[in-house]
């Protein structure tokens, strides 16, 4: 008897515990979709602004000097997707509540990301150092601000990455756990999604 | 022990994924990645077909990293996700494609002085 009430208080707890993270990760879903808006202004931005070089250099000019490598691009954009697959099998590991296979996969998933940041963090640089600096003309202002947005988010996501693996290595997976790593997961895998659109429309069209 | 009950007991597929629909998703991606760098590097196509072979694949490679990793469908506890999903692209192409229609509108305007 004593033994169903309990098992009766763990299913009335766990399905209020269930509830209150269908609540936070579907605000945190809200949130992500105000982001797509935000997005969608910046593409316009750019869609606007593409092209109106003044004097600073080309996107064509500097692909043509090679001091934009193609190759670049395409290491970022496999270095995200993979890093996406690495976190989506952390998730896994998580529902099935094994610490040390969510560790290991949220590291992976944070090398990568690490990775992606390194390489655009060189590529600006090496723009600003041929003097296509935002300051420069209109693209490469509009450029700045789309992708250094991107990448403000991928910076940001990287450090929540990291408290999260601190917190599932002292506290492990539990369900208190569950709706922060659903949240990361969503954002972590939203910003693929915006940089499909970076890569095809900003990156891949200006090569065309 | 409970604690880990808690968290497996719902977990099997339902709603985030398996280890199969995230590989289908992955290789999915990929292959669309690779057409559109493979439509580029080559030049087969002119500008605007190369335009619009490059908006149709970014639109493919969104829905496949929508429901493979994103996990949103029309299953009724996602409703919501799909709804407050759609009307978020729909604002944004306004954005986007309101912008661009007003911005040559006036550009045209301007030459016309």
């Amino acid at each position: 008897m004593s033994e169903n009430n309990t098992m009766t208080a763990n299913a009335a707890h766990h399905e209020h515990a269930h509830e209150h993270e269908n609540h936070s990760v579907f605000g945190f879903w809200i949130y992500l979709m105000s982001d797509c808006i935000i997005f969608g202004c910046l593409f316009a931005s750019y869609a606007v602004l593409h092209g109106q070089f003044f004097n600073a250099p080309t996107f064509k000019g500097l692909l043509d000097s090679h001091d934009i490598e193609f190759s670049t691009v395409a290491w970022e954009t496999a270095l995200l997707l993979l890093s996406s697959l690495a976190f989506g099998f952390a998730m896994i590991e998580a529902h099935k509540s094994k610490k040390s296979g969510t560790l290991i996969w949220m590291v992976v998933a944070a090398v990568l990301g690490a990775g992606f940041l390194a390489l655009e963090i060189k590529e600006f640089m090496h723009l600003i150092a041929h003097g296509a600096t935002p300051a420069s003309c209109a693209h490469w202002s509009a450029f700045f601000t789309l992708v250094g947005t991107h990448g403000l988010h991928v910076t940001l996501g990287l450090i929540w990455m990291i408290v999260l693996i601190i917190q599932v290595m002292i506290k492990g997976v539990n369900p208190k756990m569950m709706p922060r790593l659903t949240c990361l997961s969503l954002f972590w895998h939203f910003l693929d999604i915006i940089w499909i659109c970076v890569f095809s429309f900003v990156y891949l069209l200006s090569m065309a | 022990m409970t604690e880990n009950h808690a968290v497996s007991s719902h977990a099997g597929d339902h709603g985030h994924g398996s280890v199969t629909s995230y590989i289908i998703g992955f290789i999915l991606s990929v292959l669309f990645t690779v057409a559109s760098f493979a439509i580029v590097i080559t030049h087969s196509l002119s500008f605007s077909a190369t335009t619009a072979a490059l908006g149709v694949l970014a639109v493919l490679q969104i829905f496949v990293q929508v429901t493979f990793f994103l996990h949103v469908s029309a299953a009724p506890e996602k409703r919501s996700d799909l709804i407050s999903f759609l009307f978020s692209i729909f604002v944004a192409l306004v954005i986007v494609f309101g912008t661009l229609f007003v911005m040559h509108n006036v550009g045209h305007l301007m030459m016309a002085r």
